[in-house]
């Protein structure tokens, strides 16, 4: 149902002199009433990759696809069409809500400007209705942002991007900013909404376990590219690329045992300047396992089992004779470099 | 284990034109030298409000009404303002979610390393050899180069362990974290949370971590102490804690976060409701409102911390006890 090929976003860098590559070559496919979740750090281009999706940006080069139409550059009123389809649901719905409207009213000004239903008696009661979907009461209707909670807002920004019934939400880092036990309420509304209502979701996040929790597929990106994609639980509980797998030795979980039991691996440095990306694969600094034409040739993403691709040369190599080691090296607190922009 | 810190009954109000708001209401709780007390709480609840009493660095507005906070054999609240300022710094030291803010953009990291150590008596010569070996400690490469740099050329995993130098450069007998980790990449994270434990094991440091996270708590806390509308509603170590969880918001919070392994993937439990307006408690128990086996009794006090073995918590129903009939 939603395509992306090759995609490539380009920004001038601070300064002016030369070019970021945020998203640099991303490639997937997603089936309607699935979810892919898409995982990364700080500057790996998850946002970016959102913004492309829902048109917020403009491709640099590349071509995303929905339902067989190329919508890459699609302008005016099929454009409009599109971002009917196509809808983005925020970190902060703090910041994406008008703090002078109430939230019936700002419900309303969504379908007032998409032309949704005719006549203010069917938009008041397509208002309640989309209240009702996201487990508000119809009293807050009357209440303006700053008069909720952060879970309510979230709530409230999710029914906007509903009120034009899209068949996609790109969800970015939906959950990140409300306190643990919110977070739960609005992760089970999602995933309820996705199958009450069809939905396909991009779920983007830096949280691998709330990436794990409602992904079918999950995308791992580092630096602008895509470095493993699979099955959720393949991705999660055995992952092939050694970037995926210092995040996932990374996360903390909330089981003392598991914890303890953890051989202590931490991977060294941090996540480079994107304005000066390391050749070769963007990992190989930080990699434990990193060999001499890592740092030259730039690995492909290619299966290495059924539906399960990774871009690591060693990875390719070694499924033929061994699996790279378990547990990542590293003491570790020493390997830093100073930052790039020094 | 000999107590660095122990904090009695501690209760902090915020003033308004209206009357004290209670924002930390008798909380109680010691810190063994060279142990982690992870204390865990949702926006609100009164966990950076408490650390920062503890400090003595409540914002304007703000005032601790009673208990006590004793370093040693001294209660820090009994103290004038320049005596205080020389236990902090010196015994008691503080790291922040943002380093960003912790630092001076106009200073050499080298300069800000030797102030504090000046500050707190060290001659020039000895603050400048101390502040090579505290920025070595931390793990970051060729301190004399990091010396000279200023904050902005630094990466924000390497500004946090500056602002860790800065705190441990005059080996305090407790550093107290409040989120230093939730503005960094998770590999990076996990680098600051290694170095702290191992700052914490090398001297026999006594460390208070804030968090909201459930998994950071269990990776590096022995004790945790779980806060709720400026409560205490449970303390214990943190392996029976997440065990076997007695205060329905400790199971609340630890039911929420989704499992880390297996094929299945359940809805995630739910605690319903919000938490309530400090200016506004509930009577009884301030969790009640949200608490699925509440009874007449915990609507008419509020239940102090008790013994429920082997941790405590403040509840008149504990979790293990609700499989029993009324």
């Amino acid at each position: 149902m939603l395509s992306v090929e090759h995609l490539v976003k380009d920004y001038r860098a601070a300064g002016g002199a030369g070019r970021v590559r945020a998203v640099d070559d991303v490639s997937f496919h997603l089936d309607a009433g699935s979810t892919l979740g898409i995982v990364g750090e700080s500057g790996c281009g998850k946002s970016t990759t959102a913004r492309l999706l829902v048109r917020l940006e403009e491709a640099s080069s590349g071509r995303i696809t929905l339902d067989g139409t190329d919508i890459t550059h699609l302008a005016g009123r099929r454009l409009r069409s599109v971002r009917r389809r196509v809808q983005l649901v925020f970190q902060d719905p703090y910041a994406s809500l008008n703090p002078r409207l109430t939230v019936g009213d700002a419900l309303l000004e969504v379908l007032t400007v998409h032309r949704v239903g005719t006549g203010t008696a069917m938009r008041r009661s397509r208002v309640a209705d989309l209240l009702d979907m996201v487990g508000l009461s119809l009293t807050l209707a009357g209440r303006y942002p700053h008069e909720m909670s952060g879970g309510q807002r979230q709530r409230v920004g999710i029914a906007r991007a509903l009120a034009v019934r899209p068949a996609v939400l790109v969800l970015d880092e939906p959950v990140s900013a409300l306190d643990v036990s919110v977070r739960a309420e609005v992760m089970n509304l999602l995933c309820r909404l996705r199958d009450e209502l069809g939905l396909t979701y991009v779920f983007i996040s830096h949280d691998l376990a709330m990436v794990r929790h409602i992904s079918d597929r999950i995308a791992v990106m580092y630096l602008g590219r895509l470095v493993e994609v699979g099955p959720w639980q393949a991705v999660s509980d055995a992952p092939l690329h050694p970037y995926t797998r210092a995040l996932q030795a990374a996360v903390p979980v909330a089981d003392p045992d598991a914890e303890a039991a953890r051989a202590v691996s931490v991977v060294i440095g941090e996540v480079p300047d994107a304005a000066a990306p390391p050749p070769g694969c963007r990992f190989h600094p930080r990699c434990p396992i990193a060999e001499p034409r890592c740092g030259e040739e730039v690995p492909a993403l290619v299966e290495q089992r059924t539906g399960h691709l990774a871009a690591c040369h060693l990875v390719t190599h070694e499924r033929r004779a061994t699996v790279p080691g378990d547990t990542l090296s590293g003491d570790t607190l020493s390997g830093d470099t100073v930052a790039a922009d020094q | 284990m000999s107590a660095v810190l122990e904090v009695a009954e501690l209760s902090t109000a915020i003033l308004t034109a209206t009357g004290a708001r209670p924002v930390v209401r008798g909380v109680s709780f010691a810190v063994a030298a060279g142990e982690t007390l992870a204390i865990v709480g949702e926006s609100g609840s009164g966990k950076t409000l408490t650390a920062l009493s503890v400090m003595g660095l409540l914002p304007d507005g703000a005032r601790v009404t009673g208990g006590s906070v004793r370093l040693g054999d001294r209660d820090l609240l009994g103290l004038g303002a320049r005596e205080r300022r020389a236990v902090r710094g010196a015994e008691l030291a503080m790291i922040y979610q943002d380093p960003t803010t912790a630092l001076n953009p106009l200073m050499r990291v080298g300069a800000q390393v030797r102030e504090t150590l000046r500050a707190h008596g060290r001659s020039a010569e000895a603050a400048r050899g101390r502040t090579l070996e505290a920025l070595d400690e931390v793990g970051l490469p060729n301190p004399e180069r990091i010396a000279r740099a200023f904050p902005h050329q630094l990466s924000g995993g390497m500004r946090q362990r500056v602002v860790i130098a800065i705190a441990v450069s005059t080996r305090p007998r407790l550093l107290i974290a409040d989120e230093p980790t939730t503005a960094l990449d998770v590999t990076v994270q996990q680098q600051i949370l290694a170095l702290v434990d191992r700052l914490r094991a090398d001297h026999g440091m006594g460390v208070i971590w804030i968090t909201h996270d459930l998994g950071v708590v269990a990776r590096i806390a022995q004790r945790t102490l779980v806060m709720y509308a400026g409560r205490a509603v449970e303390v214990g170590r943190t392996a029976d804690l997440y065990r076997a969880p007695q205060h329905p918001y400790t199971a609340g919070l630890l039911g929420s976060v989704p499992p880390a392994r297996g094929t299945q993937r359940p809805p995630l439990a739910q605690i319903g409701g919000q938490p309530p307006d400090p200016g506004a408690l509930p009577p009884g128990c301030p969790f009640r409102p949200r608490c699925p086996q509440a009874r007449d009794r915990c609507a008419a006090t509020e239940p102090p911390l008790l013994a429920r073995p082997p941790q405590q918590a403040a509840c008149w129903v504990p979790v293990p006890e609700w499989s029993r009939a009324c």
